[in-house]
């Protein structure tokens, strides 16, 4: 790792705690309690789905771009404590450049064809 | 919409990356990166998984109705941020660990499906169970079932019960995580010192070496598992929500000494934990099952998900009735997420009517979905390579096959699709002779340089199975296990459990006339092969059962322990020349170990697997 890409790596590393502790850390346990079950038996630990059928339109997540995927996250989270935080996790991605980690193919795969 | 649908799924980013085509519903194609990259498990991108699916439905992507993801990013996220959140300062190292990845990689799927097809290709995302469970259903030969998913955890969920039927998927109820019976059986795979993610397998299959002592203190301590199988876990033993390690001090504490060291000796301790957390873990499924049978009426249960990869309790929960039939998808962990994506999107996206199948069999094509190379293929790489062979028929094949496997050889057969999924099906897989006491030892220890615990699996004929073993409905994907006949079992086998610490001494004894296949509680696991699947696979078989009365071979996946199973005829080549093996099949091509040159390897080639 150069110089250069060893700072820009601990600059992220910066980035990612700040929003740890500015973002995160406060919504505290509340925010990982589960969402209350109407109606869950006491002698069962199973979290009801009522029958639901997989839905078409849940299937399109508005995940497009950045813009897209912070206001979906805002949308899923709206009236819990993680509302706005769509929003600063794409602000923070930002910082991070797209990795695609692409796998060596030999040329034998092709061979097949 | 005019020309066919074609829907691709995906899996990715965790573990066994993987790509499926369906065309109008059916699958045309299914594979996993890791046999093109040769990463075991690689969770990388699976562009060439993708590709090899494009080339076998002959499309380009632009013809692609859909790619659909296997899991949401949102519920994701969703779970990782909150699980953060309440974990306080003490999270901050596995967020720094997990979050880049997001932030540069997972995010963007969309994105990256785009970019990496050249096109402009709708991009959807299915829930991870709910891939599951249509992975399940879908291929399966049923018109209507119960599902049971249970794995280590998809976005919130870790089991999932639902339903199917001709109007498609119902979702009933969840365990969500930080509880998951996937998780606490990999905490003890860990804690017995084998590798999270692939160890699961070797702890299943060292539980007959042990006896469940310690079922009782996992059920008072680890787990609250209520009658309807539902459970909790207690996390103050399980620290995994935090991401550092699977078991906490306190769950040391309880078993009464620290994890085992990895590749250190196999003690008795670890047999009996792995009986254990094995009996524990059987109890949980048994127990949703009755639930799933009683609340849907459903007669028959098809199941996915890494748990389901449990052939041992597969088996058992098909002894115990609860249900009249079960199927369970034989890529059950993540890769079979992707054919589940595909279906979620075939099915509820774009409402195509669900294939129809032949008379008493599935729609998974026997899991021959891979890539497959031609004997002008074949002989192009022998050719260049300069390397002797012959060359035979398909009748040929079988019976040279079976002559050298009566011999005592052990072959590299490499004929046809390469499976989808992790069971080695007669397509890539290594073929030993059962009745031979030392097949698993000498196969273990010289061809997969793997632990010489760890059992061997017969393919039988179909019609032979009964003759056999106790079972008497079709296993082609090797997910169930079952018994050996009682009348083949060899008189005065030791109890496995009475064999102090020296389990090589147990493993090398004969415990039936079919010794390489029989595990030390007399229970093999077992793919059926018929003539319709895999009729080359079948000849063999026959042939050999000519030859010496016994319709079954050994069969394990072609590769050494780490490696992931050969696709192509370089892995082959390179994997028979490696290792004891006496026969390569390559299609209609033979090659003879003895006859073969030189081959210039470096010495630490094991080095390039890491193990598993």
């Amino acid at each position: 790792m150069t110089d250069r890409s060893s700072r820009e790596e601990t600059r992220r590393r910066a980035a990612i705690e700040s929003f740890f502790r500015t973002r995160v850390l406060p919504l505290g346990r509340e925010a990982a309690a589960p969402v209350p079950v109407p109606g869950a038996s006491p002698d069962s630990l199973y979290h009801p789905r009522g029958g639901e059928r997989p839905s078409p339109d849940a299937m399109e997540l508005g995940f497009g771009n950045r813009r897209e995927m912070a206001r979906t996250l805002d949308r899923h989270w709206r009236g819990t404590p993680l509302h706005g935080l769509g929003r600063a996790l794409l602000r923070l991605a930002r910082r991070f450049p797209r990795r695609v980690e692409r796998s060596e193919v030999s040329s034998d795969v092709y061979e097949m064809f | 919409m005019t020309g066919p649908l074609y829907v691709l799924g995906v899996s990715a980013f965790y573990h066994d990356s993987a790509a499926a085509l369906l065309r109008d519903g059916e699958i045309v194609a299914a594979a996993q990166e890791e046999r093109f990259t040769r990463r075991k498990h690689d969770p990388r991108f699976p562009a060439n998984a993708i590709n090899a699916c494009l080339e076998t439905a002959q499309i380009e992507a632009e013809e692609l109705s859909a790619a659909v993801f296997y899991e949401s990013p949102v519920l994701s996220l969703d779970r990782i941020l909150r699980t953060a959140a309440a974990g306080g300062e003490a999270a901050l190292p596995s967020v720094l660990d997990g979050l880049p990845a997001w932030l540069s990689t997972k995010l963007f799927f969309d994105e990256l499906v785009r970019t990496e097809l050249g096109c402009e290709v709708p991009v959807l995302f299915s829930e991870h169970h709910v891939s599951h469970a249509a992975s399940a259903f879908y291929p399966s030969p049923y018109d209507d079932a119960a599902i049971l998913t249970i794995d280590g955890v998809g976005e919130w969920a870790t089991t999932t019960l639902a339903e199917g039927d001709a109007e498609g998927l119902r979702l009933h109820q969840e365990i969500r995580f930080p509880h998951s019976l996937g998780l606490l059986y990999s905490a003890f795979t860990q804690y017995c010192g084998f590798k999270v993610n692939s160890g699961e397998y070797k702890l299943m299959g060292l539980a007959p070496f042990g006896e469940p002592r310690y079922a009782a203190r996992i059920r008072d301590h680890l787990i609250d598992l209520r009658e309807d199988g539902s459970y909790a876990l207690d996390m103050d033993y399980f620290p995994y929500e935090l991401g550092q390690t699977m078991t906490s001090p306190r769950f040391h504490e309880l078993f009464e000494g620290p994890p085992r060291e990895r590749e250190s000796r196999i003690r008795r301790k670890d047999a009996d934990l792995a009986a254990s957390v094995q009996a524990v873990t059987e109890e949980a499924v048994f127990r949703m099952a009755r639930h799933l049978r009683r609340t849907t009426g459903r007669s028959s249960l098809v199941m996915a998900g890494g748990v389901a990869l449990n052939c041992v309790a597969n088996g058992k929960l098909l002894r115990e009735g609860i249900f009249d039939e079960l199927w369970v998808q034989p890529a059950a962990g993540d890769a079979g997420g992707a054919l589940g994506a595909a279906y979620v999107g075939a099915h509820v996206y774009f409402d195509a009517p669900r294939v129809a199948a032949a008379p008493g069999r599935d729609r998974q094509r026997g899991s021959y979905l891979g890539p497959a190379w031609s004997n002008e293929e074949v002989r192009s790489f022998l050719d260049l390579q300069d390397l002797p062979y012959s060359t035979a028929s398909d009748d040929e094949r079988a019976r040279e096959v079976a002559r050298a496997l009566a011999e005592g050889q052990v072959v590299g057969y490499m004929v046809g699709p390469a499976e989808f999924g992790p069971r080695a099906l007669g397509a890539r897989s290594i073929l030993g002779d059962p009745r031979n006491a030392e097949t698993q030892s000498v196969m273990n220890l010289k061809i997969k340089f793997r632990e010489s615990f760890r059992p061997f699996a017969p393919s039988v004929l179909r019609e032979a199975c009964s003759e056999l073993f106790d079972l008497d409905v079709e296993s082609p994907y090797m997910m169930l296990v079952a018994p050996v006949r009682e009348e083949l079992r060899l008189p005065g086998a030791a109890d496995a459990s009475d064999e102090g610490e020296d389990l090589i001494a147990i493993v090398n004894e004969p415990r039936s006339s079919v010794p390489a296949v029989t595990h030390v509680d007399y229970s093999a696991r077992i793919q059926t092969v018929d003539g319709v699947e895999k009729p080359d696979f079948h000849a063999v078989i026959r042939e050999f059962q000519t030859l010496t009365g016994i319709g079954c071979v050994v069969n394990t996946s072609f590769n050494v322990r780490g490696e992931p199973m050969v696709l192509s005829p370089r892995d082959a080549y390179q994997c028979f020349m490696r290792t004891d093996m006496d026969l390569l099949v390559m299609e209609n091509f033979l090659l003879r170990k003895v006859d073969q040159p030189k081959f210039e390897d470096r010495e630490d080639w094991q080095e390039e697997y890491e193990l598993d």
